[in-house]
């Protein structure tokens, strides 16, 4: 577990985050949320998807935070390191591929 | 690849009556520059890492290389940047090309089955259906709602723009606008059984006069 | 002890009989790896000359050498077999040959399991072959999109046949994932830490662990369609609740990680075979291990790029085009961590590296026209033409098929011993290079010209004669291609001059054994100090033939390996395997038997079947274990470790939590259709909800509590040695979770919808379903250890069979719980007694 952790946490929470967004959606556009415009150009589904969003982000900055803290126990190098390109990955590919949570939402 | 495509592209090869690379639309057009641009992205890209594939074969002497500089240059920062602009581009035009916020001047049903299509609209005088024909005015937005009777099919009009499946039990809505009157032809683009390949039609876009008559109840 | 003794000792422990019985009976990697790759090979053959027949059907326009009904048959067939007979069994093939001799191991974990998957891939693609011959093969496209596919649309056979011979193969897929995570993680030679593992043990890694969670979409897309066919439970009929869209979600969270499963390995041979050609360790170890994990998750965001068509909102088509996007970074990243290695080494221009080339520039290509196509509009106008034809050909020809010659030309020393003459192979190369381009560069100009896929003719008029006149010939050249590798690789084998021990001057482990391999691989085991083992060590062949190593002589005609701690590689147990069986193809059969049965619907057959598969799983289970404590083993070079059953992190317990990964995602994808068709699926809600019977509910959670507890303390008694109150306990267990399943079962009974009518009554009734199956197999597990204790097969040393059945039975209450907890929230209110 610890492992798993360690090399994929990031990764983990890219793919909880990706697919919560994705349902989102999909959940937000069979209730009519996009149809229903709430500030400017923004409907109701930016307004659940965006929270969500920087939701996640945060989280994979706290996983990235966390497994890049020296002094774990049987440190090896490459785990470290494979750990922190899933924890950059994981930061980004929540922040890229959420991004078009911004645009202004509707349903078709 | 490109330079044969780039070749094709200006040859006579490029019109034909399904050519996506001889655009009458706004949508067509739209993804047409879309697709110049990413064919000259990619270009760039596959000069550089092939072009680099062939360098460090002549080479042919052990050197000391910047791992970081190949790393986060070559594998992060080019592919990144490249990405980004592309991407940026097409959600856009692809937010342009859904027309969320755009109010078509006519509304048309395109119900497929197994292998025909079937174009319904609303007139003054009644509903008016086709099969394998569809009737638009030309230079206006029209949406059509497609849908299917059976299996899934796709609504394909290559000069007009993309392409949306007929889906059973769901009713999907395409925008097309011909600039200029005239035939253009469309394809049903989803494998649908046997008849595949046979089901082809039309999208006949009239001029104003034309498209009166036709409002009036005239025959095309 | 001499070489020769020592290898006449262990060849006696781990040979195989003479003949057939040998063929049968063999659970032997090498031979099973072989036997994979090449049948693979035969079914590359098939799918290439059935690419001969489209490509002589589209060469000219109005052609009638077929017509539509077969030439249907021929596409699907000609994509099915490509995809699930050959690329996928030819990686499980080279990664069972290679990954026991690069990683210092004398076999696979679960080798019976090897044989098993075997036979089910031989005969699951008999049953496709066959339904060929006949004329009756598959024909709704190798994805099978529903409604196509359902019985309405396709009443004959030909679904079934694809639904039921692929899914048999896929058991054989899901098997060798299993087997390879395990075996990657644990039985490894001692010392070689995760960081030490040569790079291709990484990639098979990843590779199987996305098998892992990448199959079961599948796997469950094909059973609820076969049910649909079957029996009418309408999961994809939209006049009754269903989704058409459900399979192609299903299809395409398999169908996109399938690309990178095919293209992970393949990249593993790149990483391996190129550093020797260029004479420079990989650079970038660290980066490329990095970067296939991210591959590995965001190749599982992707799969709706396949549906950008089908009427999904334009954001979250946005939200998949940029995840599209970005998978190409990972990729971006190893290409550049070759050239740096080519740029530090002395490229040589020898086969292989040539062969790489073919790929470079190839799989370049593909993947920028792949990320082309992850641009929504530009994929509207492409997708579903020739241009997407085109670039699927350029990435896996180009991402599977070149790396792959190359590393059978890197290989084949180690594989047939003899070495081919390279300019057969240079000649090879060149007419399936220009070939290739010349049949695939001109089609996506077809593609931008209009010619959608899959049409069996087309008008003259429209731009298209030339081009498909010129792939039509470039075919054929690449064919000739095709057939000068085996010819070449045919006349090596033959008449090829005998190869050196490490022709290629390799440091990594599989070049440290005799050519051929012999059938225990390593005389003894090395200990592994650095990635490149022989570098360093010239002698290490030699010294490990001489038994110098560890486990180097044969201990009471025990199949012995070593298995070490998954991140340090310290060893920490002797894994012992067991020998060779008729096991696997026996049961193989039986479930040949079950998928025929369905096939054939002579429905009565199958339950029985199924029977017969748990019996024989009965027998494959007590061939295992000990009846005694045997305590730590010498294991040579000072060092001793107890056997496989004694130690806490037995392969067996990591196999479970595999398979429970497998079945969970099969599970969470049967959650996710259900939640899919209540949010989207038209005719929802449904005119009849469920209304759960209270006493049932109250009942099964009961049952549930008294089986958890009962459970726990007969391990806590078996821990204590108190075997005697261990198996009245687990009889306690036994008791309360049959009458927890009968409650389940009369929960269904009583208060759900007829399947028929509605999905909703058909996705309920596969919760309940779900349900009861694993409730039946943890009734059989709990009866397999409680006959082990009578047998004395469990001690308080030897507790690895109640701790797997815990793992098991916890899920399986949970599986149960959790089902009914899904059926009864939207139910909730019409709960009656």
């Amino acid at each position: 577990m610890a492992l798993v952790k360690r090399l994929v946490g990031g990764l983990l929470v890219w793919a909880l985050g990706f697919n919560a967004i994705y349902a989102a959606h999909g959940l937000g556009c069979g209730m009519g949320w996009g149809e229903r415009v709430v500030l400017g150009p923004l409907t109701a589904l930016n307004l659940a998807l965006i929270p969500l969003w920087l939701l996640f982000l945060a989280a994979a900055v706290v996983v990235l935070r966390n497994s890049s803290r020296p002094g774990d126990a049987g440190n090896e190098r490459l785990l470290r390191q494979a750990g922190l390109i899933g924890g950059w990955a994981g930061i980004g590919g929540i922040a890229l591929m959420g991004a078009p949570a911004l645009l202004p939402a509707h349903c078709l | 690849m490109f330079p044969i495509v780039g070749l094709g592209l200006v040859g006579a090869g490029c019109s034909g009556p399904l050519s996506a690379l001889d655009p009458a639309g706004p949508a067509a057009g739209g993804i047409f520059t879309l697709m110049s641009v990413l064919l000259a992205l990619a270009t760039l890209s596959f000069v550089v890492i092939f072009g680099l594939f062939l360098l460090a074969l002549r080479r042919n002497r052990g050197h000391s290389v910047s791992l970081r500089l190949f790393l986060i240059g070559g594998g992060l920062v080019f592919p990144l940047s490249l990405l980004t602009v592309a991407t940026v581009y097409a959600v856009v035009l692809g937010e342009r090309i859904t027309g969320a916020r755009e109010t078509p001047a006519l509304t048309v049903e395109a119900t497929a089955q197994q292998w025909r299509w079937q174009f319904t609209r609303q007139m003054p005088s009644g509903s008016v259906s086709r099969t394998d024909i569809l009737d638009i005015p030309a230079g206006r937005t029209v949406a059509v709602m497609v849908s299917s009777d059976d299996v899934i099919h796709s609504f394909w009009v290559p000069r007009l723009g993309g392409k949306i499946d007929a889906i059973p039990g769901t009713r999907n809505r395409i925008l097309i606008r011909a600039d200029v009157p005239g035939r253009y032809g469309g394809v049903c683009a989803e494998f649908c059984g046997v008849g595949h390949t046979q089901m082809s039609f039309a999208v006949v876009a009239h001029d104003a006069a034309a498209w009166d008559r036709l409002e009036q109840g005239g025959q095309p | 002890m001499s070489a020769l003794k020592l290898h006449g000792e262990l060849d006696a422990i781990w040979g195989v009989p003479r003949g057939w019985r040998g063929v049968l009976t063999s659970v032997n990697h090498s031979d099973l790896g072989i036997r994979f790759m090449v049948a693979a090979g035969i079914y590359f053959c098939i799918g290439g000359l059935l690419a001969m027949l489209i490509r002589a059907q589209l060469a000219t326009p109005r052609s009638a050498f077929v017509g539509p009904e077969i030439y249907n048959q021929i596409f699907t067939m000609h994509g099915s077999l490509m995809m699930f007979m050959f690329a996928i069994p030819f990686f499980e093939g080279l990664a069972m040959y290679m990954l026991p001799k690069l990683l210092g191991s004398r076999d696979l974990a679960f080798p019976r399991l090897s044989a098993f998957g075997w036979w089910c891939y031989l005969f699951g693609g008999f049953i496709l072959l066959v339904a060929m011959g006949l004329g009756v093969a598959p024909d709704g496209g190798w994805f099978m999109y529903t409604p196509l596919a359902s019985k309405t649309y396709t009443p004959g056979i030909n679904a079934d046949v694809w639904l039921l011979g692929i899914t048999f193969v896929e058991v054989s897929a899901v098997c060798a994932s299993i087997e390879i995570t395990v075996s990657v993680l644990k039985l490894r030679a001692p010392g070689m830490s995760l960081g030490k593992m040569p790079i291709f043990a990484w990639y098979i890694l990843v590779t199987a662990l996305m098998m892992v969670v990448g199959f079961p979409p599948l796997i469950l897309a094909s059973t609820l369609l076969e049910i649909e066919r079957a029996f009418g439970w309408p999961f994809f009929d939209p006049q009754r609740g269903g989704n058409p869209l459900l399979w192609q979600h299903l299809f395409w969270l398999f169908g996109h990680p399938e690309v990178y499963i095919i293209f992970l390995p393949a990249a593993g041979v790149v990483s391996t075979v190129l550093p020797v050609m260029v004479r420079h360790p990989l650079l970038g170890y660290g980066w490329i291990v990095g970067s296939i994990l991210v591959l590995g998750f965001f190749s599982f965001g992707l799969w709706v790029h396949h549906m950008f068509a089908t009427g999904i909102p334009h954001l979250a088509l946005a939200l998949f085009s940029v995840a599209s996007a970005l998978v190409a970074v990972p990729s971006v990243v190893q290409l550049f961590a070759w050239l740096a290695t080519m740029w530090a080494g002395r490229p040589q221009m020898r086969l292989p590296m040539l062969y790489i080339a073919g790929f470079f520039f190839t799989f370049l290509l593909g993947g920028l026209t792949g990320v082309m196509l992850a641009m929504v509009p530009f994929n509207w106008q492409v997708h579903d033409t020739a241009f997407v034809t085109a670039h699927l050909h350029y990435v896996l020809v180009g991402g599977f098929v070149f790396p792959m010659l190359a590393g059978l030309y890197y290989w084949l020393p180690r594989l047939a011993a003899r070495r081919s003459h390279p300019l057969l192979g240079q000649l090879a190369f060149w007419l399936i290079f220009v070939g290739f381009n010349a049949t695939f560069l001109v089609m996506h100009l077809t593609g931008l010209l209009g010619m959608p896929r899959r049409v069996s003719t087309y008008e003259s008029g429209l731009g298209w004669e030339w081009l498909n006149l010129f792939s039509s010939i470039g075919s054929f050249v690449m064919t000739f291609g095709f057939a000068t590798v085996v010819i070449d690789v045919g006349l090596a084998i033959a008449f090829g001059r005998r190869s050196s021990r490490n022709p290629w001057r390799a440091s990594t482990l599989e070049w440290a054994m005799p050519i051929p391999a012999p059938s225990y691989n390593f005389a003894s085991l090395p200990h592994v100090e650095s990635r490149e083992p022989l570098d360093r060590h010239h002698r290490l062949a030699r010294s490990l033939a001489q038994g110098e190593g560890y486990l180097g002589r044969g201990r009471c005609g025990l199949r012995e390996t070593t298995g070490v701690d998954m991140i340090s590689g310290e060893v920490t147990e002797v894994v012992i395997l067991p020998g060779n069986s008729g096991l696997p193809i026996v049961t193989a059969l039986t479930l040949g038997v079950f998928f025929l049965s369905l096939l054939l619907g002579v429905y009565w057959l199958a339950p029985a079947a199924l029977l017969a598969v748990t019996a024989l799983a009965w027998r494959w289970a007590s061939a295992l274990g000990a009846q005694a404590d045997l305590g730590a083993l010498p294991i040579g070079l000072g060092q001793a470790v107890p056997p496989h059953h004694e130690a806490k992190d037995a392969p067996g317990w990591w196999g479970s939590i595999f398979a429970l990964i497998t079945d969970a995602t099969f599970f969470a994808s049967l959650l996710f259709g259900y939640a899919f068709l209540a949010t989207v699926g038209p005719g929802w809600p449904p005119p009849q909800l469920a209304q759960p019977s209270l006493a049932a509910t109250v009942v099964v959670f009961l049952a549930a509590l008294a089986a958890f507890l009962a459970e726990r303390s007969a391990l806590t008694a078996a821990q204590n040695g108190r075997l005697q109150d261990a198996t009245r306990a687990y009889a306690g267990a036994f008791g309360a979770l049959l009458f927890g399943l009968l409650a389940l079962l009369a929960f269904g009974w009583l208060g759900l919808p007829s399947p028929r009518d509605h999905a909703y009554g058909a996705v309920t009734w596969m919760l309940v379903g779900y349900g009861s199956v694993h409730g039946f197999v943890a009734l059989v597990m709990l009866a397999f250890v409680m006959r082990r204790i009578g047998t004395g097969h469990v001690s308080p040393a030897r507790l690895l069979e109640p701790r797997i059945v815990r793992l098991w039975l916890h899920y399986t209450l949970f599986a149960m719980l959790l089902g009914l907890v899904a059926i009864a929230i939207p139910g909730a209110a019409s709960w009656r007694w």
